[in-house]
């Protein structure tokens, strides 16, 4: 894939100049025939998870319109999108009469971690490609990861935060609890003794926690350095403010090693926000052109920056449609094996490798960290970027030992 | 200790505000004896609209007040409107009641999400009650502090409108015995309404108190609706000071039983809902 | 009286061949378990007074017994279909004993509390029921008729569903049909009176729960084979309530509505629900349509037609 570079950064150029911004699948040759394919995007339009969804969307739909611009000819897809209702009953249902009926080749979604892995499952089952971002979940022949993996993630949030305070050593862990917080969590008892910290405490909370309160007493109590919050979305949104009216972020540094990006800062204050690390897969100031590009169209259209699940949303669909377009013959076969080692400088997130072996990304990892009050200058300038991270690991550290 | 007097005050605090929606709750239930299965989706409106209205107005308590104010008066509507059409005594009656109180209930979640986006809202409390105090040994946020002496201040007040006023007296005879109240001429209609906008007031304004504590998201309605019942339930349907009690019972209740497990919460509250329905069912303290 | 036995049976004989054809194979087979479920609903409710709102445990009940014994023993459908149905038989039982004087909005709270606490139970017990990611990892079971097996592919899934959705819906009918039916309904009218006379109420309050637990059980079986995992969310709240609404929907009296109901709600989710995400606005004001106009639900609707067009 790397061999088309040159071609596509003069190709880029061009069409810069021409106005249409930096697009990625710029630089592909053309084919005489047409080919079709139908992808599923499955995302939690109504229940809990009803905003992320209405944002995956936009970035699953503004990918394949960034592709019908500049590639469309070569390949026609046909984007059908089903609601999971933040419910894996109601998803494996509506996503099994969608594959009867259409024959999808690949499935971009779902949002929650717990339908992921039904749909892996069924995945597996009817031999359909299932790219999702989030997990952690069994990897096998037909599921693509494109989060980088919390070795990754967890690691450089924690070595940023020890950079900066290098005396803040007794952190204690508020986590959720299940499979993400318990990921989380493990990894960071993990690399603790390495980097000198002692974890003087720690608490799990329910998935979805509205009332943070009884778990301040004992955080205060155990009057840690630094208080790392193990969950994502509404549930650190939650725990933050509470942690800001007990006046615990005050006192203590704050660390969110696996968070929502711009989302994060926007649900906050700015009050409570500033100084607090949140690390993440996607942040809308990523200095590339075609995270600018997308960022500043994005804002454009909705009047909102791009977080991570529009990012993950266009990251996703972005990668599919792009080993699509390669194939001379459509099927999820190809395509799983067109996505193996698949290989791209220009994606969102910058340069990202699927390893063939553990079906997960190797891409950049973003640390984050909020700006003071009187550091921002614009509606959404809310945290700049401290520190990004390869998101390469040591061989053997992932779970996935090899696909079946 | 600081970790028990913590959690005492967290229990009084989120009891407090379960403690005023059962109150507004036993309004509408002891006086048109309707279990207002729409009570959450209340708290919710009130709750959101305190949000808009304060940000836009630059004050929480604009908020506060309009919110629930706009709230009665659409419990009033909702009551006049749709609910009278629907009281009866037939078997049937009241299930079908309750189910077109959980359709509005569920119309609601809609709306909130059409109007509000699906991601919730929250926010800081107001700068005169922003940060924590020194109670002794801890440090405890302020505005946990306030919505305790609201609740009181609130209960005392209702406490004297219904003892101590005429329209107070009319509502307990009515509850008591509505024909002697028609005998008086009184419209009842009108004092059904009065109570309903009352029982809407109050859980409003529970739900515009939540906002900076809790925050609200679309579903907030059902959580509440759950808790409400629960708390009348064990104070003794219809029992308004019962109410109270059990609602800080029931939020002291649910703070300390994450000592056993963090989900624990919520199974403590249906255990002792369960364990007042099997041996005390009338409540701890009685009916009416 | 029996021209309507007769519509009813050859209804729902129709509407089973006709089902697979108009929809695809999964739908069907989802649109029968619900079904089920909203009959079983509709026996408490429509024939003895009794609104539970709890019907999610039995449901969960059901779909945990049999994925957890398909993931760990060999068993065919039939004797999975028979324990799930005695694992909701004997929660029903409990809750019957629960709610055993209790009645109105208090009979509602109990049901609606074993419910959670069973939700709670099914979130936490990881070993056995997989928490919050649902129980998985289970093939579906061959159907055993000692003289040959037959595999449940889709489409023979949906003849098993359909041959098991007939003898519930005969013994509902049969149930409905005779004396007991007959105490049942006068149990909901006015149950002291009914006591008063000699019944033994509290006795026929304990066999319409422990029957409506049964059906529910099985209902949940059947989603288990269907798709090979039991969500948490079958024990939620939702599920109590999409229960109760698809048997108003079609009409708790009627002994065709539950299953009128379950259809036209599910199918019309899917559609609708693609065009439209707040689709439940439309739905919460159909519900209050009905409680106002039209009580019997559908099935009430549809016996009006006649009489609508027989006046012009």
């Amino acid at each position: 894939m790397s061999t088309f570079t040159k071609r596509r950064s003069i190709l880029k150029a061009t069409a810069a100049m021409a106005g249409a911004g930096a697009l990625p699948f710029i630089g592909m040759p053309a084919f005489a025939q047409q080919n079709e394919a139908t992808i599923l995007g499955i995302i939690p339009l109504t229940g809990p998870y009803a905003a992320d969804g209405e944002r995956i969307q936009r970035g699953q739909q503004m990918a394949l319109e960034d592709f019908n611009r500049v590639a469309g000819s070569r390949l026609k897809i046909n984007y059908i999108s089903r609601d999971t209702a933040g419910d894996v009953g109601t998803a494996i249902r509506r996503i099994g009469q969608a594959h009867e009926r259409e024959k999808p080749v690949a499935i971009a979604g779902p949002w929650a971690d717990d339908v992921a892995a039904a749909v892996s499952e069924f995945a597996q089952r009817e031999k359909i490609v299932h790219a999702f971002s989030g997990g952690p979940l069994p990897c096998h022949r037909y599921n693509f990861q494109w989060a980088p993996p919390y070795y990754a993630g967890v690691r450089a949030s924690m070595e940023a935060m020890v950079q900066q305070h290098p005396d803040a050593k007794r952190w204690y862990l508020l986590t959720s609890d299940y499979a993400f917080g318990w990921t989380v969590e493990e990894l960071e008892r993990k690399f603790a003794p390495e980097l000198g910290i002692e974890i003087v405490g720690a608490q799990r909370h329910v998935l979805g926690e509205k009332e943070f309160s009884p778990y301040m007493g004992e955080i205060s109590a155990a009057a840690p350095d630094v208080i790392v919050f193990n969950n994502f979305g509404l549930d650190t949104a939650q725990s933050l403010r509470t942690a800001f009216s007990f006046g615990l972020t005050q006192q203590a540094k704050i660390l969110v090693p696996w968070g929502s990006g711009i989302e994060d800062y926007l649900r906050l204050d700015p009050a409570i926000s500033q100084g607090i690390i949140i690390g993440t897969a996607f942040y809308y100031t990523i200095d590339n052109p075609i995270a600018k590009s997308m960022a500043e169209r994005y804002i454009e259209r909705f009047n909102e920056p791009p977080g991570y699940p529009a990012g993950s949303g266009y990251a996703v669909m972005q990668m599919l449609l792009a080993a699509l377009a390669d194939l001379d013959d459509i099927s999820p076969a190809s395509l799983a094996t067109a996505l193996e080692g698949w290989h791209s400088d220009d994606t969102l997130v910058g340069s990202m490798t699927m390893d063939a072996d553990t079906h997960q990304a190797f891409r950049p990892f973003f640390v984050t960290q909020g700006k003071a009050p009187n550091e921002i200058e614009g509606k959404f300038d809310l945290a700049r970027i401290i520190a990004t991270s390869d998101g390469r690991v040591p061989a053997g550290a992932l779970d996935c030992k090899g696909v079946v | 200790m600081t970790l028990f007097l913590i959690k005492l005050l967290n229990g009084l605090t989120s009891g407090a505000l379960y403690a005023l929606t059962a109150f507004g709750l036993t309004f509408i239930l002891g006086m048109l004896n309707i279990p207002n299965f729409a009570h959450g989706a209340l708290f919710a409106i009130g709750g959101y609209l305190a949000y808009s209205i304060g940000a836009a107005a630059g004050s929480y308590w604009w908020g506060l007040l309009s919110g629930a104010t706009i709230t009665a008066v659409l419990g009033v509507l909702l009551e006049r409107g749709m609910l009278r059409h629907l009281y009866g005594s037939g078997p049937d009656d009241e299930n079908f009641l309750l189910m077109a109180l959980f359709a509005v209930a569920i119309m609601t979640q809609e709306v909130i999400i059409m109007i509000w986006g699906g991601a919730g809202a929250s926010a800081l409390p107001p700068p005169a009650l922003a940060g924590a105090v020194k109670l002794g040994p801890i440090f405890y946020p302020k505005f946990r502090i306030f919505i305790f002496i609201a609740t009181a201040v609130i209960v005392l007040l209702a406490w004297l409108l219904i003892e101590r006023t005429r329209i107070g007296a009319l509502i307990r005879a009515a509850i008591e015995k509505p024909e002697a109240v028609l005998l008086l001429g009184i419209d009842i209609r009108v004092l059904f309404a009065l109570s309903f906008a009352l029982g809407a007031f109050l859980t409003a304004l529970a739900g515009a108190l939540s906002l900076p504590l809790r925050g609200l998201h679309p579903f907030v309605g059902m959580d509440i609706l759950v808790v409400s019942f629960i708390v009348v339930v064990v104070g003794g349907l219809g029992n308004l000071y019962g109410a109270i009690f059990a609602g800080l019972l029931i939020g002291i209740l649910q703070e300390f039983s994450t000592y056993i497990d963090s989900l624990a919460a919520w199974p403590a509250s249906y255990l002792a809902m369960m364990a007042v329905l099997l041996f005390r069912p009338t409540g701890l303290f009685g009916k009416r | 009286m029996s021209g309507k036995v007769l519509l009813n049976c050859a209804g729902i004989c129709v509407f089973l061949v006709v089902l697979p054809y108009a929809v695809p194979a999964s739908l069907a087979v989802d649109i029968l378990i619900y079904a089920i479920a909203a009959l079983a609903f509709s026996l408490m409710l429509g024939h003895a007074g009794m609104l539970s709102f709890g019907q999610s445990a039995f449901l969960a009940i059901g779909a945990y017994i049999t994925g957890f014994l398909l993931k760990h023993y060999e068993l065919s459908a039939i004797p999975l279909l028979l324990l799930a149905a005695v694992g909701g038989a004997m929660s029903a039982m409990l809750v019957a004993f629960l709610t055993a004087r209790l009645k109105d909005v208090y009979f509602i709270l109990m049901t609606l509390a074993f419910a959670q606490l069973v939700y709670f139970v099914a979130m936490s017990w990881r070993s056995v029921t997989g928490g919050p990611s649902g129980l998985t990892g289970f093939e579906r079971p061959v159907l055993s008729l000692g003289f040959m097996e037959i595999s449940l592919g889709s489409n023979n899934l949906y003849i098993f569903s359909a041959c098991v959705m007939l003898v519930i819906f005969g013994m509902f009918y049969a149930l409905v049909l005779s004396p007991v039916g007959l105490a049942l309904r006068g149990m909901k009218d006015n149950a002291e009176r009914l006591q008063a006379v000699g019944y033994p109420v509290a006795r026929y309050r304990i066999f319409v729960f422990t029957l409506s637990g049964a059906m529910t059980g099985v209902a949940g079986a059947l989603s288990a084979f269907q798709w090979l995992l039991v969500p948490v969310s079958k024990a939620s709240m939702n599920e109590s309530a999409n229960i109760v609404f698809m048997s108003i929907l079609g009409g708790v009296n009627a002994p065709l509505g539950p299953v009128v109901g379950a259809t036209v709600y599910i199918w019309l989710s899917d559609i609708v629900s693609s065009y439209w995400a707040r689709w439940p606005l439309l739905f919460g004001a159909f519900i209050i349509f009905i409680v106002f106009f039209m009580r019997g639900g559908i099935a009430q609707g549809v016996a009006a037609l006649p009489r609508l067009f027989a006046r012009r």
